[in-house]
C-alpha cells in the first residue's frame, strides 16, 4: 500500500482496521542468491538497494531478534557528514545526500531534520583544528561554517560560555546535518526491501556458516539450514562472533555505549550540540525528549547494559555544557554494542573467502552511515567491486598502512 | 563484575578509578618476527563473547597494571592479578 | 476548602494550613498533603492536558505511576517541569502550573486535534507529511514539535547545588511499606547495616492508608512506631524522599534523594544548599 494523505483518509474512514502489515513474515526458503546476516539498518538498506538498484531480488535478511532490536534502535539519531579525513568524508557526504532523498525514495517519512550539528570548541587549538576540519569538508564540496562566540551566543544562548575549565569560544556548524527518526529508518527500509521481493526473516539466528572448499554454501540457523550464493555479514556488535563462524579474524573489539532520553519537553534545543570538552552530544526529538549520549563504557562487553559511573559522567558533561539540564529528568536509558575498530573507521569489503562479504566496525557512527553503507555494500555484493566512496574501508588497510584514524589515537579501540 | 574491581593491592574499588587498556591475552612477538605476526598483535582481536583478559591500570590507586579476568557477557569478574605477578608466573 | 475535604481522617495536620498556588490561583492545603490531594480538596479536578490530543486530564493515581497530573513547580531557573502532583509534598509557597495548554487549562486550543483523531492513528506521521517534500522541515515538523512535549524546560543556570555521596550496607530495602519496614526491623535488630529507602516523604507505604488495626493501634501509628525504633538503631539508615532508579553490576544501585525539594527555598548558611544527591549504594 502506498502511503499518502489519501491512504490515511481512506483508512480512517474504515476505523484504521484495514492497514496492511508493512512487511510479510515469510518462512525461509531453502536457498537465496544472497543472505544478509543482521536485520539492522545496514542489513536492511543493503537488501533494499540490492533489490532496487542492482536487480538481485532473491535475497533474505536474517535477524536474530526483532527488527530494529539492535543498534538501529539504540542510537541518538544523529546524521552528519562533517569528517576530516579524505577516506571518510566522501562516503559520509554520499550518505547525507541519500538521507536528503530518503523519505521520497522509501515513501516513508524518516523525519530527516536538517537542524544543524554544531561542534563546540573551547580553546584556540581546538578552534584551529575545527577550521582545518571545516576546510577539509569544503575540499569535498561540503559546506561548513565557523560560528564565533558572539554569534553562537545569539544562536544558542543557554550554553555555559564562561566555564572556567572549558569556556565555549564557538563552534563548527554543518547546517545540513541533523537527526532522523531511527525506527522509521529500519521500518522504511524493511518495507521497501519487502516490496521488492526481499524476505525479511525475524527471530532467525545464524549459528554456523557451512563451507565447501573455499566457498560458503549456506548458514545453519535456529530455523534450519538456508543455502546461499553469497553471504553478507552486517551484524555490528557481534561481527567478531559471526565472523568467527567462518574463521574470519577481524580488527574489532565490542564495547557498550549508553544513550539517554529525558521526559518530553516543549521545544528548547533546536540543534544537535556536541561538546568539545569531553564526549557529549544532545538534541531534542520531535516528541520533545532530550536525547543524549557520551563515550563508551570503557571495557569490552556484549551485555547491552551500561554502568552507573559512565551514566553519571555523561550527565555531568551535559550539565557542564548546559547548566539548566540539571532540572530535567531522565526518563530512560539504554545501551548498544559497538563494533569498535582499530582506527575508528568501518570495514566494507570482500574477505579471504570468495563469496563472503563483511560490513562491520562502525564504532559509534553507524546510524548516519545507514543509507550509504547499505548502498555500497549492495554494490560490493552485486558487482564484487567496491563502490568508489567505500573503497578506503578495506579489511587489509591495517596491514597495508592505510588506517583511517579520525581521532588520531592509534590501535586502541576504546579510545576512538 | 565490572562496577567494582578488587585490586590485589588496594581492595575493592569502583570502576572510575581504573583506566582500561584492552586485551591482555596478546603475546608481544619477538622484535624480528614476521610482519604478519606483528599485524596480528597490533590489530587483530579475538574479541571473545565470554571470558576475557583485560589490562586495567589502577590509575587512581596503586597505579599498577592489573589483569582482569572477566566475562564480557555477564560482566562477572573471575580474577584480578597484578600484571607483573602474572607475567612472572606464566614465564613471560 | 470544599466538599472533597473531610473534616476528619487521613494523615494531614489540620492545625497547619499551607498556602500554595495553582495556575496563579491561591489555594490552601494542610501539612501532610501531596499537591494532588490539596488540588482535589480545592475542587481542582482538571489538572492537565494529554500529550497528543490535549484531552482534559485529572488525577488517576496516588503515587509515582501517575500519568496525568504532571505540573511545573516553581518559576524561572527554579522550574521543575513534568513533576507528578501525586508525589509532590505540599509546602507553604509552592507554585504549580499546568502544562501543555494554551491559552488556559480550561480552554485549550490544542484540543481541536481531538477532532482529527481518526486520521492520527498510531504511527500516522511515518505515512504522511511527505508532500510537498520541502514542507516536512518548514511546516510540519515545527508544528509537531510545538504540539508535543509537555512541560517547558527553561535551561537557565540552575541556582541549586547537588552532591554525590556513596553509601554502603549489607542490606538495601527499597520501599518502606509493611514488608520493607519489618524486613528493616528484623535485619536491623540482628545487627546488619541496613538502608531503607522510600520515594515517599512519609514512611509506611500502604500502612498509611490501611484502615485495619495492628497491635491494637491504627496501622499508620504502627508504622510510626517501627520507624521510631529504626531511628534508634545506629546500623539502620532511613532515606525517605529517595527514589532508587537503577540496579547495576556488582549490586551497585543508584538513588536520588530529594533533600530539600519539599521547601520553597533550600536552606542556606553554613550547610551547603543542596537539593538532591545521587547515591550509588554498594550492597
Amino acid at each position: 500500500m502506498r502511503y499518502s494523505a489519501f491512504s490515511i483518509f481512506r483508512n480512517a474512514l474504515s476505523g484504521n482496521l484495514t492497514w496492511k502489515s508493512q512487511w510479510r513474515k515469510p518462512e525461509p526458503k531453502p536457498h537465496y542468491d544472497v543472505i544478509i546476516v543482521g536485520g539492522g539498518g545496514h542489513g536492511l538498506a543493503a537488501a533494499y538497494y540490492l533489490a532496487k538498484e542492482f536487480g538481485i531480488r532473491n535475497v533474505a535478511v536474517l535477524e536474530k531478534g526483532y527488527l530494529g532490536s539492535g543498534n538501529v534502535g539504540r542510537n541518538t539519531t544523529i546524521v552528519r557528514s562533517n569528517y576530516m579525513l579524505a577516506g571518510n568524508e566522501p562516503f559520509y557526504e554520499f550518505s547525507m545526500k541519500l538521507w536528503e532523498g530518503l523519505e521520497q525514495e522509501l515513501n516513508y517519512n524518516v523525519m530527516l531534520s536538517q537542524r544543524g550539528v554544531i561542534m563546540l570548541y573551547h580553546s584556540d587549538g581546538q578552534r584551529d583544528a575545527y577550521i582545518r576540519r571545516g576546510n577539509a569538508m569544503w575540499m569535498e564540496g561540503v559546506a561548513a561554517e565557523l560560528i564565533e562566540r558572539d554569534a553562537l551566543k545569539k544562536m544558542i544562548p543557554f550554553l555555559n560560555y564562561d566555564n572556567a575549565r572549558y569556556p565555549i569560544l564557538g563552534g563548527l556548524l554543518q547546517r545540513r546535518a541533523g537527526t532522523a527518526r531511527h525506527d522509521a529508518v529500519a521500518w522504511g527500509y524493511a518495507r521497501g526491501a519487502d516490496r521488492h521481493g526481499v524476505d525479511v526473516i525475524e527471530h532467525c539466528e545464524v549459528t554456523a556458516i557451512r563451507r565447501d572448499g573455499g566457498r560458503v554454501t549456506g548458514v545453519e540457523t535456529t530455523r534450519g539450514f538456508i543455502g546461499c550464493g553469497k553471504l553478507a555479514l552486517a551484524a555490528a556488535g557481534n561481527s567478531s562472533q559471526v565472523g568467527q563462524m567462518a574463521d574470519l579474524k577481524l580488527p574489532l573489539e565490542s564495547y557498550v555505549l549508553q544513550a539517554f532520553v529525558t521526559e518530553g519537553l516543549k521545544p528548547c534545543i533546536d540543534h544537535v550540540i556536541v561538546y568539545g570538552g569531553g564526549h557529549f552530544y544532545i538534541s531534542q526529538s520531535d516528541k520533545g525528549g532530550l536525547v543524549f549520549g557520551g563515550a563508551i563504557d570503557g571495557y569490552s562487553s556484549y551485555a547491552q547494559r551500561g554502568n552507573l559511573a559512565t551514566a553519571e559522567h555523561v550527565m555531568e558533561e551535559g550539565v557542564s555544557m548546559i547548566p539548566g539540564l540539571s532540572r530535567v529528568r531522565v526518563l530512560r536509558s539504554w545501551a548498544g554494542i559497538m563494533d569498535m575498530s582499530m582506527d575508528g573507521s568501518p570495514i566494507v569489503d570482500r574477505t579471504p573467502i570468495d563469496n563472503l562479504y563483511v560490513n562491520a566496525g562502525w564504532c559509534y557512527g553507524g546510524f548516519k552511515a545507514t543509507p550509504a553503507s547499505g548502498y555500497c555494500f549492495a554494490h560490493l555484493i552485486a558487482r564484487n567491486d567496491a563502490h568508489p566512496v567505500a573503497r578506503p574501508f578495506r579489511l587489509d588497510r591495517f596491514a597495508r598502512g592505510y588506517a583511517i584514524d579520525e581521532a588520531g589515537v592509534g590501535p586502541q579501540p576504546n579510545l576512538h | 563484575m565490572a562496577s567494582l574491581i578488587t585490586c590485589p593491592h588496594c581492595g575493592v574499588r569502583p570502576k572510575e578509578e581504573f583506566t582500561i587498556r584492552g586485551d591482555a591475552s596478546l603475546m608481544r612477538p619477538a622484535p624480528m618476527a614476521s610482519e604478519e605476526a606483528w599485524h596480528d598483535y597490533v590489530y587483530v582481536r579475538a574479541n571473545p563473547r565470554g571470558r576475557s583478559f583485560e589490562h586495567w591500570q589502577h590509575a587512581a590507586g596503586c597505579r599498577r597494571f592489573l589483569v582482569v579476568e572477566r566475562d564480557t557477557l555477564t560482566h562477572e569478574v573471575h580474577s584480578v592479578t597484578d600484571g607483573a605477578v602474572l607475567a612472572t608466573r606464566s614465564g613471560r | 476548602m470544599s466538599a472533597y475535604r473531610l473534616p476528619t481522617g487521613g494523615l494531614v495536620d489540620r492545625s497547619r494550613p499551607l498556602a500554595f498556588r495553582f495556575d496563579g490561583r491561591s489555594m490552601r492545603g494542610f501539612a501532610g498533603d501531596t499537591l494532588a490531594s490539596a488540588l482535589l480538596a480545592n475542587d481542582q479536578v482538571l489538572v492537565g492536558r494529554s500529550f497528543k490530543y490535549h484531552r482534559p486530564r485529572g488525577i488517576v493515581s496516588a503515587g509515582s505511576s501517575e500519568p496525568n497530573a504532571l505540573v511545573t513547580i516553581g518559576f524561572g531557573a527554579r522550574s521543575d517541569p513534568n513533576t507528578k502532583a501525586t508525589v509532590t509534598e505540599l509546602y507553604a509557597g509552592l507554585a504549580a502550573r499546568s502544562q501543555n495548554r494554551w491559552p488556559a487549562l480550561s480552554f485549550d486550543v490544542g484540543a481541536v486535534t481531538g477532532l482529527l483523531s481518526p486520521f492520527l492513528a498510531v504511527g500516522f506521521y511515518y505515512k504522511t507529511f511527505m508532500w510537498p517534500a520541502a514542507f516536512w522541515e518548514k511546516v510540519y515538523e515545527p508544528l509537531i514539535r510545538r504540539a508535543s512535549g509537555l512541560g517547558r524546560a527553561v535551561l537557565e543556570p540552575d541556582p541549586e547545588r547537588y552532591e554525590k555521596s556513596w553509601a554502603h550496607c549489607d542490606l538495601l530495602i527499597v520501599g518502606a511499606g509493611p514488608t520493607g519496614l519489618m524486613a528493616a526491623l528484623t535485619a536491623g535488630r540482628a545487627g546488619l547495616r541496613v538502608i531503607l529507602a522510600d520515594e515517599d516523604f512519609r514512611l509506611g507505604g500502604s500502612l498509611l492508608s490501611e484502615a485495619r488495626v495492628i497491635d491494637s493501634v491504627a496501622a499508620h501509628v504502627f508504622a510510626d512506631r517501627v520507624v521510631a525504633e529504626l531511628q534508634t538503631l545506629p546500623n539502620v539508615t532511613l532515606f525517605p524522599r529517595t527514589t532508587v532508579f537503577g540496579w547495576y553490576d556488582d549490586n551497585v544501585l543508584g538513588a536520588v534523594e530529594r533533600v530539600q525539594k519539599h521547601v520553597a527555598e533550600p536552606a542556606s548558611g553554613t550547610a551547603q544548599p543542596r537539593r538532591r544527591r545521587s547515591l550509588p549504594i554498594w550492597v
